[in-house]
């Protein structure tokens, strides 16, 4: 599934980021790397965008960006 | 060999008068506090050339040493995305830092020493500054500084900028640094290491013809970055047979970050889960149900706090500048013509008085917008309304400056240096003026007063909706037009970064600092203005109102206003004067119309001078605007920029014989789409630079022109 499918307080694993370069490494560096883990926290109040825990890290993205971001559950 | 050049270099360090160190980490590490704790009270704020992101400089001297200072935008990585990754990243490969000092979060190791080892690339000494380590130390997290010195072979100092912990340790560290001048190691994973020492012994002899440094160079071939491999191949530096030593970038991120990690399990020891009271904020700022309300809130007491609190200074300063000031420097200049009395006094001092009097304003503005910047709210801001602004292709951080706008036009302009990308930046400045300010007010006020007395609310509340409406397709169109403006070059990723109380000292100097570059790069425009304006007005001198040069020249003229419905001259001679300030369309009309009885030459000689009289009622009004402003805050939700004023009935009267309700309306819109008052403009010159202030004033012109002829053709088409 993709990110933006993500529920509220749940953490992922990253499968595969499907994004265009640029993007994609930026997203990298900022630590969300293929097996890396994402923690969903919340949802804007308007649905869009996202917040997310990466690393401790809090980073907000918008739902075009997410839908890029193929996860898994974290077991 | 080495050993010369390296003596050679150390040398040279010394002799220059100044060693330039750059402060480099990532966005919301703390670098400018900690640059300000450095240098006590030296800090430089200015613009980096060409853009609109703010440098700070300081100069500090140690052991008789000048160090000049520079903190540098902040940045994720050194592969730019954004305008100041590049400003940063162009820095260090252009003007070659003596040192790099790497700012660092002690709270976020992590994520802070990717940039550290994309910093060591570049071949430059360098010093870690822990910052915030106060604060971790509070989280219970405990860093091995010797292990990680050790590894990096740099200097480590744990500090606070906020705090002003660690600053005597970090001058000694730079002071080391740059004498010992050993550069930091570059580490990598086992099987990346090997390849990338392949691949620099196989760049080294050409290591003068590279124009990078050389491991600088050997990374960027090592992440395959095309950009870098051509350039080489170009050059016949290296063969294609290199890219067998390459990997794929997103293969070196993760191998970095796996090797970062297993670095900060050896040195890092947490015994609490840091971050708690952020997560704890963010669950009630940034709720489901309260954060946008609380948002709201949040806006309206900024935007009253700044206009209501700062009013009574600004009439007080304009007040003391022009009535006291201007009184008595022209009395004192007795033997002088009349004209050139009235030059100093309206166009110079009055200029000056204009300039200064936004000094309130604008004050207590930068200390809001700093407040909210600095506590890491802003970014929530965003966060809360981003989805409406990105319908509009903007990120959520521009609905600040806009709403800014509706109170005064010149903080918001400048509150468009937060955003993030250049073209955020533009779009939001090119929108501002078309929000109406609290000054185009009292001119909707008086005509609707005038002319539309039983829904005067609704054609006041029209023309914001109008001039809001205007500045969305604009911005819908600017992009569909202009190509760079459409591309997303940022999609919106942002840091919520943790929430910290930012000291007040360091808030009020910076606050400082802004306001110093306002006075001095907004007075040249100004005083240009002012001079143009006043010869207009008041020549030739002593001419009656009507027979001025402002009267001949709007004569000629006022027939292109004909199809917008106001081809009067009296109309048509306040849009000049509405440059020097909004509210000015007032007074003007107010002189033409019932014409000089009280004004210029009768109140002169009735005019008394009294300095001792004077000068307690200068210091009497100065009291009153401190009761004024608190008063202000007590009377908490009306908003005072906002009341009426006394109304004029014979000026009233006199506006019936020259407007009909329909071209009175064609008016208000005209003044609401028009050029921006003067301060404004120098603003925006400031920010934007020349050709886009051209292209601005252009525009609105067209778009007040157009938009209020058509209101009043299509108007004339009902009322038939």
């Amino acid at each position: 599934m993709v990110l933006n499918k993500a529920l509220k307080n749940k953490r992922y694993r990253v499968v595969d980021i499907k994004l265009d370069e640029k993007l994609a490494r930026r997203l990298q560096e900022l630590g969300i790397v293929k097996g890396g883990k994402i923690h969903m926290i919340r949802k804007a109040p308007l649905g869009d965008p996202i917040h997310i825990c990466v690393n401790g890290q809090n980073i907000s993205l918008r739902n075009s960006v997410c839908s890029g971001i193929v996860i898994e559950e974290d077991k | 060999m080495f050993r010369y050049r390296h003596r050679r270099r150390q040398i040279d360090v010394l002799k220059k008068n100044s060693i330039k160190v750059a402060f480099v980490g990532n966005p919301n590490v703390g670098k400018t506090a900690l640059i300000n704790a450095l240098s006590g009270s030296n800090l430089k704020v200015g613009n980096w050339p060409g853009v609109t992101v703010e440098k700070k400089e300081a100069n500090i001297v140690i052991n008789n040493q000048t160090f000049s200072l520079v903190d540098l935008p902040g940045a994720y990585s050194l592969n730019p995305f954004s305008l100041e990754e590049k400003i940063t990243r162009d820095f260090l490969i252009n003007e070659r830092p003596d040192l790099i000092v790497n700012v660092v979060d002690s709270n976020q190791l992590e994520k802070s020493l990717f940039l550290t080892f994309a910093l060591s690339e570049f071949e430059i000494p360098m010093v870690i500054a822990l910052n915030f380590f106060d604060e971790m130390v509070k989280n219970k997290t405990e860093i091995n500084i010797k292990k990680l010195k050790d590894l990096l072979s740099v200097e480590v100092v744990p500090t606070s900028g906020v705090k002003k912990i660690g600053i005597d340790a970090l001058k000694e560290a730079i002071y080391k640094a740059i004498n010992e001048r050993t550069l930091p190691n570059i580490l990598f994973e086992e099987s990346l290491d090997k390849k990338f020492k392949q691949i620099k012994d196989m760049l080294k002899d050409k290591k003068d013809q590279l124009g990078y440094p050389l491991s600088f160079v050997a990374a960027r071939v090592l992440e395959r970055d095309n950009q870098m491999i051509n350039e080489l191949i170009n050059k016949k530096l290296i063969d294609k047979s290199i890219l067998d030593l390459t990997v794929d970038n997103s293969t070196y991120i993760e191998s970095r970050y796996k090797f970062i990690s297993s670095i900060c399990k050896k040195i890092l020891v947490k015994h609490k889960d840091s971050y708690d009271l952020t997560q704890k904020i963010d669950s009630i700022l940034l709720n489901k149900f309260l954060g946008l309300p609380l948002f709201l809130i949040m806006m309206f007491i900024v935007f009253k706090l700044t206009f209501d609190l700062s009013k009574p200074f600004v009439d007080f300063t304009s007040y003391f500048i022009n009535d006291y000031i201007g009184k008595y420097v022209v009395y004192s200049l007795w033997f002088l013509p009349d004209i050139f009395k009235s030059l100093i006094k309206e166009a110079i001092i009055g200029g000056v008085g204009s300039v200064i009097s936004f000094f309130p304003l604008i004050g207590i503005f930068f200390l809001f917008i700093s407040i909210l910047e600095e506590s890491g709210y802003m970014t929530r801001a965003a966060f809360l309304i981003d989805k409406l602004m990105s319908s509009i292709g903007l990120s959520g951080k521009v609905f600040i400056p806009l709403i800014l706008g509706f109170g005064c036009n010149v903080p918001a302009i400048y509150a468009t240096r937060g955003l993030d990308s250049q073209k955020d930046r533009l779009l939001a400045g090119l929108m501002i003026p078309l929000m109406s300010c609290s000054a185009r007010l009292p001119v909707y006020l008086l005509f609707t007063a005038a002319f539309f007395k039983s829904f005067k609310e609704l054609i006041i509340l029209g023309l914001y909706f109008l001039g809001a409406l205007i500045a969305i397709l604009l911005v819908i169109l600017l992009q569909l037009a202009v190509p760079s403006l459409k591309t997303d070059s940022t999609p919106f990723i942002l840091e919520l970064p943790p929430y910290r109380i930012p000291p007040l000292k360091f808030l009020l100097k910076l606050t400082g600092f802004r306001v110093k570059s306002f006075l001095r790069k907004a007075s040249s425009v100004i005083l240009f203005t002012m001079i143009l304006v006043w010869s207009i007005n008041s020549l030739p001198y002593n001419a009656p109102v009507g027979e001025s040069y402002l009267a001949q020249g709007s004569r000629a003229i006022a027939f292109v206003f004909a199809p917008a419905g106001f081809d009067k001259w009296e109309a048509v001679a306040t849009l000049l004067p509405s440059i020097v300030a909004k509210e000015a369309v007032i007074g003007t009309l107010g002189q033409i119309l019932e014409g000089e009885q009280n004004s210029t030459t009768e109140a002169k000689s009735a005019e008394e001078y009294n300095f001792a009289d004077d000068t307690s009622k200068v210091i009497e009004k100065f009291k009153d605007s401190f009761i004024e402003a608190g008063t202000s805050l007590l009377n908490f939700f009306t908003i005072n920029s906002f009341q009426e004023k006394e109304k004029n009935e014979s000026l009233m009267n006199r506006l019936r014989t020259l407007f009909t309700p329909l071209s009175a309306l064609s008016f208000m819109i005209f003044i609401l789409l028009f050029v921006p008052c003067m301060v404004t403009i120098s603003v925006f010159i400031q920010e934007y630079g020349m050709k886009w202030t051209v292209f601005e004033i252009c525009m609105l012109l067209t778009i007040s022109y157009s938009v209020s002829t058509l209101v009043y053709q299509i108007g004339k088409l009902f009322i038939h």
